[in-house]
């Protein structure tokens, strides 16, 4: 059994729904307890872009949260290179670093960690 | 060996999302509105389909033969048979 | 074997509490422990004791409360998502000078520890999403 024990998916697009909002809330409890790591995955990379200006939505700009994941000691936020390609996304239009895999690789990251929570 | 389930029918991201993932020795359950996408995967014989759903959406008599119906016990049973659960939704 | 159940869609809408309770229902049947089942994003919806259901419709809230009576189960809704959306209980409604509270028990009201306790303490974790 692998010591890395939890993975969050996250994979809806911000403002539109609350899932990625409450979604990062579990993440950050997540890493109070437990080695975590999080994939950004298919509309979810949406949520890391960078300078979302939300006042005229009303809805919250939690985007800049993702730069605190570091101090809660997760490791690693994953994305994937084909969900960025599609979305005509390239890393520099993202708010923090991530980690690229291809799709061909994402069934081995689920692999490597005990229990997946997807948001 | 992972299960994902899938809720959504085919029309929906959710079906080759997690066929695009998915590996060989994986499982799939269709659930909810998931069990639309029967014709999709017809001859993949990891799927699976929960039989209450089949039934009160009128498909009951269109399971292809390579799929394994499983109602709500056997649904836990295949929660038992695989390391964890991924949700495709 | 171990599970925990999350339950992400409000009652009625969508079959999310449905399945969950179907699922939780043949976990126990099967003999196997049901750790906790988490309420979040709009789940917590499902901890309304005073939604009012047509007769010949399944009554989620009642059902829910029946087998968590029955089996000694923990129900947990989240506390930020419940706040959110109007689903409370008497301490917070006192709070938050709300004018009711609606919350039945014997649904708890609690943070997403409870949450990360049950991901990490069940052998299976199951989510019934949206």
């Amino acid at each position: 059994m692998s010591d890395r024990q939890l993975l969050f998916v996250q994979s809806r697009a911000p403002h539109g729904s609350l899932f990625g909002q409450e979604g990062l809330d579990a993440i950050l409890m997540g890493s109070a307890f437990a080695t975590c790591a999080v994939l950004m995955h298919g509309d979810g990379i949406y949520q890391l872009i960078r300078d979302q200006r939300s006042s005229g939505t009303s809805t919250r700009d939690y985007s800049v949260s993702y730069g605190a994941l570091g101090d809660y000691g997760v490791e690693t936020v994953f994305c994937v290179q084909e969900d960025l390609t599609e979305r005509r996304l390239v890393v520099d239009d993202l708010v923090i670093p991530v980690s690229v895999i291809d799709r061909a690789d994402v069934a081995s990251l689920l692999n490597d960690y005990n229990t997946i929570l997807d948001f | 060996m992972i299960l994902h389930t899938v809720n959504k029918p085919p029309t929906h991201a959710a079906l080759s999302d997690c066929l695009a993932v998915m590996a060989s020795d994986d499982l799939m359950l269709l659930i909810e509105d998931g069990v639309y996408c029967l014709h999709e995967v017809s001859g993949d014989s990891r799927v699976h389909v929960l039989t209450p759903d089949l039934e009160a959406r009128g498909l009951w008599d269109r399971l292809p033969a390579e799929l394994t119906a499983v109602d709500y016990a056997g649904f836990v049973g295949l929660c038992t048979r695989v390391d964890k659960i991924k949700t495709w939704a | 074997m171990r599970f925990a159940i999350t339950v992400h869609g409000g009652p009625y809408t969508n079959q999310s509490s449905h399945s969950a309770l179907n699922f939780a229902k043949a976990v126990l049947h099967e003999g196997h422990d049901l750790y906790r089942v988490f309420f979040y994003h709009d789940g917590v919806f499902n901890g309304s004791e005073i939604m009012a259901p047509p007769q010949d419709e399944i009554d989620l809230y009642g059902e829910w409360r029946q087998l968590a009576l029955d089996h000694e189960l923990d129900l947990v809704v989240c506390i930020a998502s419940a706040l959110r959306r109007g689903v409370i209980n008497p301490t917070e409604a006192e709070r938050y000078e709300k004018s009711a509270a609606n919350l039945g028990k014997p649904f708890t009201i609690s943070g997403l520890g409870q949450l990360i306790d049950a991901a990490l303490s069940a052998d299976r974790l199951v989510t019934f999403r949206v």
